[in-house]
């Protein structure tokens, strides 16, 4: 009788295990959705120069979202990648000021971000700091170090290099939108087919079993931290390729967009599920949305609170959907 | 001496109490009966029910049939609430105080709500009831004292002291000497027998033969869910209790094959120790030997188990593989070197939940099956085939491993083990929580293994399995080895002896 219980319930679960990308085509669903009420409030947003705006705009939001949602997936958090960005451009502007060179000041910013992640990492990863806490302080020194060192004042930026991966197109298609696509590629096969990939979500589904399996979660925790670092050392490049300038108030708010974006793209807040399809999906949602808001000339301030309140239903959501979670046995 | 009047209640009994988990009837139709003003034991090996009854008293669990009375009166209890106001306290072994609080404040726990006057908690009232509960029962504490500060035998003294502020008529207790000193053992002895002078009534479960005959008035034992019998203490003793604890028919029992020839020893433990779980463990494996190592849980099989396998640390001695020293400090070094561990709670340690049979069954073996960090996905899909169809895991190898069944999903750990081809293999409690088909199925697989030449180490509880698949046994209480069996000497009797220590052999 046990027997055909078990098998009863196996088949129930079979069901609801099948289908992988549940919540990716509801997802596409919403974007079209968003897509046409903002177009139909106004025209101009179907324009193509305004949908390859759209990708341009969320080239940054869409980086650092595979970084958090690596970290999300193994049961961490970053609140510090907005003053990240800022702090790496602020190290970079200086040694573009010191040295006159785009080279290195990329260089520079590209460093001082990824040893930002690692710090994060180490505290996290290998002392067991509690995230939250931890990167939130971080973002604090982040940010107030940057306003000391900038004066609270932005620094023009003229070399090309610099400015390339933010500001340059190949025809009309942004060079920072194939990247974008390049860099959710790499990530891609890494989380379907590389040992590391396979450890995330090992650690993040159930880490006390990913250590008994011999896999040395420390590392792996640590590593998300890290390489989130250095996807926001791209995106800071990217921001100064934009704005044609170093920004002292640079990703104020950056945090909540990234992490919005990747719990709508399906990253759960319980860990151990996500997929750079959803998270690419959802970077997609936030990005559209902001700028349709902005298209109906909307005080800024009603944006933030739309932007809050989709937060919240968002994670309403992701509860209700994962409350059924733990397993049956 | 039995003065009607100062009994807190006549008699509580249970009748037909049965109860179902998926898989398994703790409980089977048990009667249970205690008087007022009596110390009543209950014991039973580890699964016999003895926890799932007290649990159904406490209000914890729901009986699915059988009724409860207090002096002859149908009683409903629902919740823990319920279990509170008819006056059931129980005493777990972890205890649920708070240590930042005060005593008086942990004594009133649950209950400030009735001593409220206008609103706010009248501390004045509720220190005054503390001091003077505490004094009733001679417990020389300053109620003022923060819990935390106190040792853990006064903790438990506390515990008591909350029941009794919640005007409780029946306490049960459960293994409440497991922490205790001597002297705290005896002041807590003193402490019950004036209880229960007062009319209350108690109902103490323990594995220490020794104290049942010190404070209790009878005793009733359980076995495999069903009530065997319930003695008075004079018609008993140790001996025949842990005949009674055991007896049972060896029929449907798996049988291996032993004797046949074994190799060298693979695996040697030298005087382990670990400060206060275990102490002087040596012991060896040989190849395609199975050891069973049996005892009660708590005893420090898991924690050895843990640190041969680079979990925990260890505090002195040696471990040597195939007769050279190794020293592992993060379990990817002992599967490196060939040992699995297929652990106890296979929920907490066992699989990841979220990911499917084929992706956990080789999660092990990734840097074996990877190239520069690549996973060969062809191989990982052969190996995850050979060993799911090896160990007859009935599903698809894309089905997420957190919605299988019990059975499957162990048969899912196992196998990831075996894909490293181990020459070690420790085992812990292998077929707990699992039907009875699949039991038998998984120690079919046991004995193969053992064929195979692999060194096997089963931790188990259950005497059947430990007596029907070893070939040697070694047991162990409290941190120690107390005896050691060839399969052809063992019985369920010597081995729970030696478990519950009464029977303390060298080696």
């Amino acid at each position: 009788m046990d027997k055909d219980q078990n098998t009863l319930t196996e088949k129930k679960n079979r069901n609801q295990a099948l289908s992988r990308y549940p919540k990716s085509l509801s997802l596409i669903f919403i974007i079209i959705l968003l897509f046409v009420i903002f177009g139909v409030i106004n025209n101009n947003f179907f324009g193509i120069t305004n949908i390859i705006n759209i990708f341009r705009q969320t080239s940054v939001l869409s980086l650092i979202s595979i970084g958090m949602a690596l970290i999300i997936i193994d049961g961490g958090f970053d609140l510090s990648v907005g003053s990240n960005l800022a702090f790496g451009g602020a190290i970079g502007a200086m040694v573009l000021t010191l040295t006159g060179s785009s080279w290195l000041s990329m260089l520079a910013i590209l460093l001082t971000c990824t040893l930002m992640g690692t710090l994060n990492g180490v505290a996290v990863g290998v002392l067991n700091i509690n995230p939250f806490m931890f990167t939130l302080a971080a973002s604090a020194l982040a940010r107030g170090l940057t306003l000391g060192l900038m004066n609270a004042q932005s620094v023009g930026v003229t070399g090309k290099a610099l400015l390339w991966l933010g500001d340059a197109q190949i025809g009309i298609i942004p060079v920072v939108m194939i990247f974008v696509v390049i860099v959710y590629l790499v990530f891609y096969f890494i989380l379907r087919r590389n040992m590391f990939g396979l450890k995330i979500y090992a650690v993040g589904g159930n880490i006390q079993a990913a250590r008994a399996s011999g896999i040395n979660t420390k590392m792996i925790v640590t590593s998300t931290y890290i390489l989130t670092g250095l996807l926001v050392g791209i995106g800071s490049i990217v921001t100064v390729g934009r704005l044609a300038s170093v920004q002292p108030w640079a990703g104020v708010g950056l945090e909540f967009d990234v992490i919005t974006a990747v719990i709508i793209g399906g990253v759960s807040l319980r860990g151990g599920e996500g997929t750079m399809l959803g998270t690419f999906l959802g970077a997609l949602t936030i990005g559209i949305l902001i700028n349709g808001l902005s298209f109906m000339a909307i005080d800024p301030f009603f944006q933030y609170i739309i932007r809050g309140f989709i937060i919240i239903i968002v994670v309403l959501i992701d509860n209700i959907m994962h409350t059924n979670r733990s397993s049956a046995y | 001496m039995d003065d009607k009047n100062s009994l807190k209640f006549d008699k509580l009994e249970m009748l037909g109490i049965s109860k179902l988990f998926p898989g398994v009837k703790a409980l089977d139709k048990v009667d249970f009966e205690i008087k007022g003003g009596t110390i009543h034991a209950i014991v039973g090996e580890n699964g016999a029910g003895k926890s799932t009854l007290i649990k159904i008293l406490a209000g914890v669990y729901r009986k699915d049939e059988g009724q409860i009375k207090i002096d002859g009166k149908e009683i409903h209890i629902a919740s823990t609430i319920d279990a509170k106001k008819l006056g059931i306290s129980v005493i777990y072994q972890e205890f649920s105080i708070i240590p930042e609080l005060s005593i008086s404040q942990n004594i009133f726990l649950g209950n400030e709500v009735s001593r409220k006057v206008n609103f706010w908690l009248n501390k004045n009232e509720m220190h005054k009831k503390s001091i003077e509960i505490l004094k009733n029962l001679n417990i020389d504490i300053n109620p003022k004292s923060k819990l935390g500060d106190l040792t853990v035998g006064e903790q438990q003294l506390i515990e008591i002291a909350k029941a009794i502020n919640s005007d409780a008529k029946l306490i049960v207790m459960d293994e409440p000497t497991s922490a205790l000193s001597d002297v705290e053992k005896e002041q807590l002895f003193i402490i019950i027998r004036k209880l229960v002078s007062q009319g209350l009534g108690i109902i103490y479960i323990t594995h220490r033969m020794k104290e049942i005959f010190e404070i209790a008035d009878s005793v009733t034992v359980m076995r495999d869910g069903k009530k065997v019998g319930d003695y008075n203490i004079s018609e008993v003793n140790e001996d025949k209790l842990v005949k009674l604890m055991v007896g049972r028919e060896l029929g449907d029992i798996y049988q291996r094959e032993k004797g046949s020839i074994k190799g060298k020893i693979v695996l040697e433990v030298e005087n382990l120790n670990r400060t206060n779980v275990f102490s002087n463990i040596s012991f060896n494996v040989k190849e395609g030997e199975i050891l069973g190592i049996a005892g009660l849980m708590g005893s420090g099989r898991t924690e050895i188990a843990r640190c041969i396998f680079g979990m925990d640390r260890y505090s002195s001695g040696k471990i040597l593989l195939n007769g050279k020293e190794v020293k592992f400090t993060h379990p990817f070094h002992a599967i490196s070197n060939g040992i699995g561990y297929v652990s106890e709670d296979r929920k907490i340690f066992g699989f990841i939940p979220l990911m499917d049979i084929k992706e956990n069954l080789t999660l092990p073996s990734l840097k074996w099956i990877s190239f520069l960090g690549w996973v060969n996905l062809r191989f990982q899909l052969k190996i995850a085939k050979e060993y799911s169809h090896k160990l007859d895991i009935k599903s698809q190898l894309t089905q997420k491993v957190g919605s299988l069944s019990g059975g499957n999903q162990q048969k899912v750990v196992l196998g990831k083990w075996l894909a490293r081809n181990p020459k070690v293999l420790i085992l812990d409690e292998p077929t707990r929580g699992i039907d009875v088909g699949a039991k038998s199925e998984i120690h079919k697989i046991i004995n193969q293994l053992a064929k195979e030449n692999i060194a096997i180490i089963m931790i188990s509880s259950e005497l059947p399995e430990i007596l029907g698949v070893s070939d040697r046994i070694i047991v162990m209480h409290e941190g120690e080895i107390t005896a050691e069996f060839d399969y052809k000497e063992a019985s369920e009797e010597n081995i729970m002896k030696a478990a519950v220590g009464l029977h303390k052999s060298n080696l």
